[in-house]
């Protein structure tokens, strides 16, 4: 092995820093929490955890467990049957129509709950419509509970299925199709002999990922569960007790199954994006103009209109007059005072403004982490490695938010290192950070798929003609590097700028995020201030999705990151 | 004194020898083939001259400069890759730029190693080398929007522009069409001689070597079988694998009688000329170029008797395949219109023009 070069060693030795403070270590303190009682090495916790006299625990697991296997069918289900109409089937719109489709993924996961709860909760604008319309005593088919929470979870985790059938589709050549046809295999043959088997990967790869995000979902069961227990909202209720050797146990088993499904996620199926197509994509298994095509079309234009019906509710609430939607079943009185507002009142766009900060250096830390680390873990050529390290790197990918926010409560609640003064626990550096560590890895998955996709004898060829590592990376991999750099910052920024999980844990007022305030105007009933906050953000992630260049419009892509 | 030695240059890949000690000697201003099929270890050994791999053992000398562990950017080598490996995101002309830029930015760094370049100073020289493989007018022109013979002259320019000490070719006509590859082919030997630049080129095309190189240098699984110019390894071929790879012949296991000088297999005996090399008697392989035999006028005007199996013309010459003794022959001959009357199951006499042959012990 021939020794590196000072710059390279250099980013090395900040990566291995920057990790092992940010990720290792508080991951670290949690798991070290969990297993102390009294000062002293115990598996009390997790006897606490696991006991049978006070099964409320129990129960959580299983709810989780319960409505995360339930949401994984009915999301493929229905994620399956979106992606067939809209890449398979030929009618007007549909580029736009197949944009949409993916919207739910670009919501803040709090807008995406509350906007599904404005249109079909308890008090919802469906069930209370339906009510006057049958005339009966209560809100009709409102949802709620566990139910509830496997809706909202379909709603928004459908998606993956999408982006990922749609990518294999993608993959799948149209005279792949036509040679099956052409040696005599029937729609069902082909569909099940040619079809399916390009489609496995993805949609396991979509099922786990889909599994992961609902044992970790923690605003859906917040704003739906009423009552019943859910992990997530175990932890919650455990910090807010003060009780975090409990809120420690419960993170960690929380984690080590999320981690589980990451492990099959990285390591299973390949993923369907390095086969290069040469052909044109197959268009073409359902026939519009058949019977059994037109309804498929409709169905589908149904799905889609449900998933709009949230974004277009959340629009005219925010017009909503306070107080002007109590039992009625849409708003009485309509106003523009909720804007007005911003300009009137400087301080009510804190919270946006804290939140477009704190997105910034979330995004400013993970580009230079995420970059530097995905491009030196793809000049090793030692394969195992490079998998591992890049395992290793994507970690918090993994973690749920609510996790990080407990592991940083515990590392970050004393210096980090003796002598330093730091508590980074009450200060507005702590959100950052942790938006930064949650959002990280999807850059170094970006900027990885890039890597993949890039001709390694560029580089060659740039250090024969003298170029040294930092003229490499900066003239020759940045500039091919930047699709995937551009698409993983949106992703970090969007990811940032709503997020929710970890900052209700760890917000101080002074900082709170935009999110937080939505919560918080929502607790105060000010419907119409929660939806146009609601609709401040939707606007500022559509202009970044707009900026990038039509990030959602890539399946390949987006599947890839994912 | 030689421009570039290879001093007993070894590399694994795990348990797979790539390549085999190797030793080479290459003069200054030589222009020299290492061709071999594929997977015989020719492009590591490139690799290695170039730098992006680490021999397991042996040394690279420059000159008299041990440049072994020396890092590419250090070696002052121009390569040209099989894929170009062109920037797709700089025009041609900052490609073609881009190592006069760097060596510009160490100057800065360390003003004695490398010589200062001014802006001017690189444009001119990008633009001369643009000129030489005649791009001058597609200086501005974006990468992706060149031809694959276009891409491949901005490749050339681009390791010619910084004077290397030594020039580099991994296949570098393999992604372009046949009448394209014949013209590049041609412009890359005008170049080199003009420049004069020692240049190493690897190839698995024994035509492009021959018309190329000073000297050729035939590798086969990691090893190099033999090294000379081309006319002496077509002449003289040191192994069957040289005589097959390098001159198609056609390989016959045969008997060598020593008293009478004969070789014989299935019931052909030919007389071996006075003079003609031979191994020791005993199982041998005689090794025929197709252009070693040819059609007798008559039916016995030859030595052996053969059957004719297909024909392919190509114009000018015309090639049959031919049964004789057992063994698949192929016979290379001008066509005529006596060659266009022979078809398929025709019994013809054959000729052996020994010029075309030759004669090594069986590998036991």
């Amino acid at each position: 092995m021939r020794s590196r070069s000072p710059a390279t060693l250099l980013a090395i030795s900040l990566l291995v820093a920057v990790f092992g403070i940010f990720v290792l270590y508080p991951l670290g303190a949690t798991v070290a929490e969990s297993l102390h009682a009294g000062g002293e090495l115990s598996l009390d916790h997790y006897r606490f955890l696991f006991d049978m006299s006070n099964r409320v625990n129990l129960e959580a697991v299983g709810n989780s467990v319960y409505v995360s296997v339930v949401s994984v069918v009915f999301s493929g289900v229905i994620g399956l049957f979106l992606a067939f109409v809209f890449t398979q089937c030929r009618f007007p719109l549909r580029p736009l129509l197949a944009r949409l489709a993916v919207l739910p993924v670009a919501l803040p996961p709090l807008v995406g709950v509350i906007a599904f709860l404005f249109v079909f909760g308890e008090t919802g604008i469906i069930p209370r419509g339906l009510q006057l319309l049958f005339g009966t005593a209560g809100p009709v088919l409102p949802a709620g509970g566990i139910a509830g929470v496997i809706l909202v979870h379909v709603y928004s985790f459908h998606v993956y299925f999408y982006l990922f059938v749609s990518a294999a589709l993608g993959t799948l050549e149209g005279s792949q199709l036509e040679a099956a046809t052409g040696l005599g295999s029937g729609p069902w043959r082909t569909f099940v002999r040619v079809v399916l088997p390009e489609l496995r990967p993805g949609l396991l790869a979509a099922s786990a990922l889909t599994f992961m995000s609902s044992m970790a979902s923690f605003t859906a069961p917040l704003l739906f569960a009423g009552g019943k227990h859910f992990i997530t909202l175990q932890i919650y209720a455990s910090k807010l007790n003060g009780d975090m050797d409990l809120a420690a146990a419960q993170s960690v088993l929380l984690t080590a199954v999320s981690l589980a499904f990451y492990l099959f996620l990285t390591l299973g199926p390949a993923r369907p994006s390095g086969y290069a197509r040469k052909g044109p994509a197959s268009a073409g298994l359902i026939t519009p103009g058949k019977l059994p095509g037109r309804v498929m079309v409709v169905a589908a234009f149904t799905l889609l209109a449900v998933e709009l019906l949230p974004v277009i509710a959340i629009l005219a609430l925010s017009l909503a007059r306070e107080g002007s939607w109590t039992t009625q079943w849409v708003p009485s009185a309509y106003t523009l005072g909720n804007y007005t507002a911003f300009f009137a009142d400087a301080s009510l766009l804190v919270p946006v403004v804290n939140s477009l900060e704190m997105a910034l250096l979330a995004l400013a830390a993970s580009l230079a982490f995420g970059v530097t680390a995905a491009f030196l873990v793809s000049r090793t050529r030692n394969r195992v490695f490079s998998t591992w390290a890049n395992l290793a790197l994507t970690l918090p990918y993994a973690v749920p938010g609510t996790v990080v926010a407990v592991a940083f409560i515990l590392a970050f609640n004393r210096p980090v290192l003796p002598g330093l003064p730091a508590l980074l626990v009450g200060t507005f550096w702590i959100l950052p950070l942790a938006y930064f560590v949650r959002e990280y890895p999807v850059v170094i998955r970006s900027v990885a798929a890039s890597l993949e996709g890039m001709d390694g004898s560029l580089l060659e060829a740039a250090s024969g003609l003298g170029a040294g590592p930092l003229r490499r990376f900066r003239s020759v991999a940045l500039p091919a590097l930047l699709p995937g750099i551009l698409s993983g910052g949106v992703l970090v920024l969007i990811g940032s700028l709503g997020e929710f999980v970890s900052s209700i844990l760890l917000y101080t007022y002074d900082s709170r995020p935009v999110s937080v305030e939505i919560l918080a105007q929502l607790r105060l009933f000010n419907i119409g201030a929660a939806a146009a906050y609601s609709v401040v953000l939707m606007l500022i992630i559509l202009l970044l999705l707009r900026l990038s260049g039509g990030l959602l419009a890539s399946d390949r892509r987006m599947s890839y990151i994912l | 004194m030689s421009a570039l030695s290879l001093k007993g240059l070894s590399k694994n890949f795990g348990p797979f020898a790539a390549v085999r000690p190797t030793d080479l000697e290459i003069a200054s201003g030589e222009f020299f083939a290492i061709l071999g099929p594929s997977g015989c270890g020719k492009t590591t050994l490139l690799r290695m001259i170039a730098g992006y791999e680490h021999p397991d053992s042996g040394k690279v000398f420059l000159g008299n400069t041990d440049i072994t562990s020396l890092r590419p950017q250090e070696r002052g080598i121009g390569m040209v890759f099989q894929n170009y490996a062109l920037f797709p995101h700089m025009t041609v002309f900052e490609n073609v730029a881009f190592g006069l830029r760097a060596r510009k930015a160490s100057a800065k760094l360390f003003p004695k190693l490398s010589p200062k370049l001014s802006n001017d100073a690189i444009r001119s020289q990008v633009l001369a080398a643009l000129e030489s493989v005649r791009l001058s007018e597609k200086s501005r022109s974006s990468v992706p929007a060149l031809s694959g013979g276009e891409q491949q002259r901005v490749a050339v320019a681009r390791a010619l522009v910084i004077r290397p000490r030594l020039l580099l070719f991994d296949e570098p006509l393999s992604n372009l069409d046949i009448a394209l590859r014949l013209q590049t082919r041609e412009e890359i030997r005008t170049l080199q001689r003009s420049t004069g630049i020692t240049t190493v080129y690897v190839t698995h095309d024994q035509g492009e070597a021959m018309s190329l190189a000073d000297r050729i240098a035939v590798m086969r699984a990691g090893r190099v079988e033999q090294s000379g110019d081309p006319g002496m390894l077509y002449n003289s071929p040191a192994s069957t694998f040289v005589a097959e790879f390098l001159g198609g012949a056609t390989l016959i296991d045969c008997d060598l009688n020593g008293p009478q000088r004969l070789v014989s297999w299935g019931g052909i005996s030919l007389a071996i000329p006075a003079g003609f090399p031979s191994p020791e008697p005993g199982p041998a392989v005689l090794a025929i170029k197709p252009e070693g035999l040819s059609l007798a006028e008559g039916e016995e005007g030859g030595v052996m008797q053969a059957t004719v199996r297909s024909r392919e013309y190509t114009g000018f010459t015309t090639t049959f395949t031919l049964l004789a003794g057992g063994r698949v022959l192929k016979a290379l001959v001008v066509s005529t219109p006596e060659t266009g009357s022979v078809v398929p199951g025709t019994s013809v006499s054959l000729r052996v023009d020994w010029r075309h042959c030759s004669l090594y012990a069986a590998r036991r």
